[in-house]
């Protein structure tokens, strides 16, 4: 599914990742977690493809295919699909005609048929139900003056919608309250499958008790120092971080 | 640079400007009005870039061989067809470079009464000089310029208490020309007392060459006449006017005009301007409140692309208690392109609750897209409400790659942001063909945009 070698990146030419490697089977759950500031937003922004964010050496590949080179666009039809820490806010653009824009590119490139406005209108207050936001959300700008906890189900939404092939969730939990963390939970337990895989980046083992991952991964300082299976997790989260880095 | 003398403003020098206008109409009335205007610009110098209203246009184009056109035009209906945008009207006036195109226009003098000034009786040619009279309080010398040139006026007369249900379409058209041209335009409209009308104003450039929508600059054309515009709006008590200006020329036009709205005693105005610019495009727009409790909105969406340039001077006088206005203007500047937009608020001493509200806000979507916007606020009553404000922002590029992350190329997200930025205006405009002609105007505009 996902094949990262030795990548390396920089950002304002400070090098951030540092040789990551990462290794994501089709249907599995790679949970990664790491102190503030140890590059896990970074790799997700030069994963999907963000400007500013270059790429100085090592490899990711996407279903075997190099993805550094393509546009952010291009990466996301091949079904990438990033869930931000910090969702944008888009006012002037409705989450309705977003959603549907962004549709509508993602099925006409996969050689889908295209939803009609009917279908589509139906589906999203479908989608909408399932992360329990209320369907009037649709109607407003693109994040504009949502909660925190609803940017980020609205980022889940977006991800049932799209039904990418590798899903990065970046930080979705925090700040959720236990209700809302239940909701995202949910989210991404019914759109686990055998072709579907997650990498899961998270501060709290808490979200991990409802999501129980395959791996899980320490980065710090730019690179994956750890790694194991959901029990490191627990460890990680009496001990802390440091015990790791100090070996 | 040109020289400000006076000598040399063209033709117009005095007996030249007097031959003219006295060849275009026959009327002594009219010329006796055309002749004051004359004389009225005449006494003043060409502006060059030190001239405060004009600092970011460039006039130095209108040189000394600009000659008049007198010439009538015939153009072909069906042409008429495809420029109307799909909208019904009640009435549609055709103005080829300033002269009446007959043959093209559809004018049926059903209850809204269309005269040309030639043919004013005695009560309209009062009517007609007095406001003339009274509009001549401008800045802008080629509002005089145009005041002594122009030759079929038009008053417009929508009779009081009549609701008039589609609009008064005029569409006027400037043609190719192969030396400089210059052309007249002068528009009244009478709203009388409790009457209720649509207005549509449409500005476009007929090349030679079979028409199409497009306004790529790539495409070379001469040059077309320098259309100079005014058009009064006169709206009387308890009345309502919706008025609707669109400027969609090709990129080497040339037009400097100027929209007068005057309100009565609760009266209301609801003007929405659009414009794509070009290579002068200049519009002041001037509202006058002189009864109480009267109500003005005026919407704006500008959009220059290329090395267009767009120019909006708009000046809100409260004159009198009592009165509102809210006035939200918004453009994108693309490419190199230029735009200028200037919002005063004028409130009189005795506008006591007089409550004024501007917003300017324009997204630039270059580095060398240029805007510059200036509020003015000249307040002499104390008990008023007033708040003004402009913004100046570039697209979000954060927001361009969270759409991008999402399938959206670079491109429709660059659109969907601009389309974003001015989409919610869209909504003022409540004649729904009207709504979809703009909106796909818009759509248009920002397609060949450049990321
Ligand atoms: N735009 C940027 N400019 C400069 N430094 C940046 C930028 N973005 C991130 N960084 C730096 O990169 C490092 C990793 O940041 P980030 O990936 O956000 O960490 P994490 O998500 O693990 O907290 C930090 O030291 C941060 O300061
Ligand atoms: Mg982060």
């Amino acid at each position: 599914m996902l094949t990262i070698k030795n990548l390396q990146a920089d950002v304002e030419e400070k090098n951030i990742l540092k040789g990551l490697s990462l290794d994501v089977k089709p249907g599995e759950i790679h949970a990664i977690m790491g102190p503030n500031g140890s590059g896990k937003s970074t790799l997700g922004y030069v994963l999907s493809g963000r400007e500013g964010y270059q790429v100085s050496g090592g490899s990711a590949e996407l279903n075997g295919e190099n993805i550094l080179e393509l546009e952010a666009d291009e990466r996301a039809k091949k079904g990438l699909f990033l869930a931000f820490q910090y969702p944008v806010e888009i006012p002037g653009v409705s989450n309705m005609e977003f959603l549907k824009a962004s549709v509508d590119a993602t099925r006409e490139y996969q050689g889908k048929e295209a939803l009609d406005t009917v279908s589509f209108m139906k589906l999203a207050r479908e989608k909408c139900k399932a992360v329990n936001l209320d369907p009037s959300f649709l109607k407003r700008g693109v994040n504009e003056g949502f909660s925190g906890g609803e940017k980020k189900r609205n980022e889940i939404m977006q991800m049932m919608l799209l039904e990418p092939s590798l899903c990065i969730l970046d930080e979705t939990d925090s700040g959720l309250d236990i209700d809302a963390l239940q909701v995202v939970a949910d989210g991404v337990n019914a759109c686990r499958d055998e072709n579907r895989s997650f990498i899961i980046v998270t501060h709290y083992q808490r979200l991990l008790d409802y999501i129980v991952p395959d791996k899980v991964h320490v980065l710090s300082d730019g690179k994956i120092i750890k790694s194991g299976d959901k029990s490191l997790a627990l460890e990680l989260e009496e001990k802390g971080y440091s015990w790791i880095e100090k070996e | 640079m040109i020289s400000s003398s006076t000598t040399d403003k063209g033709f117009l020098n005095d007996s030249k400007l007097c031959e003219h206008s006295a060849q275009l109409s026959n009327a002594n009335w009219i010329n006796d009005l055309q002749q004051k205007a004359a004389e009225k610009y005449l006494q003043q110098n060409l502006p060059t870039r030190k001239t405060e209203h004009w600092k970011y246009n460039d006039v130095s184009f209108f040189k000394a061989n600009d000659y008049l056109s007198a010439e009538q035009l015939a153009v072909d209906e069906s042409l008429i067809e495809k420029l109307t945008l799909e909208v019904n009207f009640s009435q549609l006036i055709v103005l080829v470079n300033g002269r009446l195109a007959e043959n093209a226009s559809k004018i049926n003098n059903d209850s809204v009464i269309i005269t040309p000034f030639e043919s004013a009786d005695a009560a309209q040619k009062e009517y007609i000089g007095s406001q003339l009279s009274d509009s001549s309080q401008n800045k802008n010398l080629f509002l005089d310029l145009n005041n002594a040139i122009y030759s079929d006026g038009l008053l417009i007369d929508i009779p009081a208490n009549d609701t008039v249900d589609a609009p008064i379409y005029i569409l006027q058209l400037s043609t190719e020309t192969e030396s400089s041209a210059i052309s007249g335009s002068q528009i009244l409209v009478r709203c009388g007392k409790n009457s209720n009308s649509q207005v549509i104003e449409h500005f476009a450039s007929l090349t030679k060459k079979p028409l199409n929508d497009s306004h790529d600059s790539s495409q070379q054309f001469s040059q077309f006449h320098f259309a100079l515009q005014q058009t009064v709006i006169d709206i009387e008590a308890n009345a309502l006017c919706t008025h609707t200006r669109l400027n969609l020329e090709k990129p080497s036009a040339r037009q400097v005009s100027r929209v007068l709205n005057r309100l009565e005693r609760d009266s209301k105005l609801e003007s929405f301007y659009f414009s794509r610019g070009s290579s002068l495009n200049k519009t002041d727009i001037d509202v006058w409140h002189e009864g109480t409790n009267s109500h003005s909105e005026l919407t704006g969406i500008y959009l220059p692309s290329n090395k267009d340039t767009i120019d909006y001077h708009t000046c809100i006088e409260h004159r009198v208690p009592h009165c509102t206005s809210r006035e939200v203007f918004r453009g994108i500047i693309a490419d190199e392109s230029k735009a200028t937009f200037n919002g005063k608020i004028h409130i009189f001493k005795d506008a006591q609750k007089s409550d004024a509200q501007l917003s300017n806000k324009n997204l630039l979507l270059t580095n060398q897209a240029e805007i510059n916007t200036k509020p003015e606020l000249e307040i002499y009553a104390d008990d008023v409400v007033c708040a003004h404000g402009a913004t100046i922002a570039k697209i979000d590029e954060k927001a361009i790659y969270y759409l991008q992350t999402r399938g959206i190329n670079e491109l429709n997200a660059r659109k969907m942001l601009s389309i974003g930025f001015i989409n919610e205006l869209l909504v003022n405009i409540k004649n729904e063909a009207l709504m979809s002609a703009v909106a796909r105007q818009l759509e248009f505009s920002l397609s060949d945009l450049n990321s």
